[in-house]
């Protein structure tokens, strides 16, 4: 059996990764100094990994937690912010593992709408196969409807309010 | 062309959703907390009352000064108004420094679900949350806020 530890430096604090070895989902831990770690172990003798960002606008049901989200955020008031740029990441990385430990460093770059996303620092051999930053147009498209819903809700709330007061006064 | 990424896990998605209701519990914590002190303290429904002026303005764009027209009176006598609103508050006292503790302990348990980041900063806060409401509550059981 082989041991792989993967480990994702340099990631800004909002970025949060998903991480696919041979296409099954890893789950990883941030440790104290901010990076994410991930263990597996295997019998092959390399593996695929894919890492891409987590986004809540990209999940299945997005719409109904982001509905859920608004609502009970007070219309949205005391929600968390979306994420502005919609930066993903898109990399895969083919590694040759050794017969013991493995210890892969991924050091990703400054997120930027393009460019190269991360170098790999493997003690192994590795091929690139995929490695960049993107905007995520899915997410951005989400994220626009989401703002044009929650103004037509805001008027509409404002159109009450004014009313509620002007019967108050 | 399109880049196609991986999908995450619908288990894994509605965990980082329970994260994010936590977070959003959080907020309503604090902001429910602010509400109890607007009780205890009239100053802060003083500023409770031009925070709302303001948060109206913004919402209706202005608006709200062409459907009310003396909304700058109705803000700035606001004195007489902060005791209603102080002793509002204060009336239902315990069902807000509730709604404080019950919000700071969901969001404890929905924050502490996620395994992948430490929210320490919000866990921190929500249990600084939840000591304040509890000493409010015993200020009042003692009789000193009736």
């Amino acid at each position: 059996m082989k041991n792989v530890k993967i480990k994702m430096v340099g990631l800004p604090n909002k970025v949060v990764p998903n991480v696919f070895v041979d296409g099954e989902f890893i789950n990883c831990k941030k440790n104290n100094f901010g990076s994410y770690e991930a263990e597996i172990q295997t019998e092959k003798d390399d593996i695929e990994i894919t890492i891409s960002r987590y986004f809540e606008l990209k999940s299945k049901l997005w719409w109904l937690y982001a509905l859920i989200s608004f609502i009970v955020s007070i219309f949205g008031i005391l929600e968390p912010p979306y994420d502005k740029k919609c930066i993903s990441i898109n990399c895969l990385f083919k590694v040759k593992l050794n017969d013991d430990n493995n210890q892969i460093t991924i050091q990703f770059n400054t997120l930027k709408p393009n460019g190269k996303a991360a170098i790999l620092t493997p003690n192994n051999q590795f091929e690139e196969i995929k490695n960049e930053y993107f905007v995520d147009k899915t997410v951005k498209v989400r994220k626009i409807i989401l703002l044009v819903i929650k103004l037509l809700v805001w008027i509409g709330i404002a159109i009450l309010v004014g009313y509620f007061i002007s019967k108050l006064f | 062309m399109k880049t196609q990424t991986p999908l995450s896990p619908a288990k894994n998605d509605f965990l980082n959703f329970l994260v994010r209701l936590g977070k959003i519990f959080s907020n309503i914590s604090i902001v429910s907390l602010i509400l109890c002190l607007c009780g205890v303290l009239s100053f802060v429904a003083l500023a409770f009352i031009f925070v709302t002026a303001f948060c109206v303005i913004i919402l209706t764009l202005g608006t709200i000064f062409i459907i009310v027209p003396n909304f700058f009176d109705i803000v700035t006598s606001s004195a007489t108004i902060s005791a209603e609103i102080a002793s509002f508050f204060l009336e239902n006292f315990y069902i807000f420094t509730s709604i404080t503790i019950l919000c700071a302990i969901i969001s404890l348990v929905l924050l502490l679900l996620d395994k992948t980041n430490k929210h320490t900063a919000r866990i921190v806060i929500s249990s600084i949350v939840i000591a304040i409401a509890v000493l409010f509550i015993v200020v009042a059981l003692t009789g000193v806020i009736k």
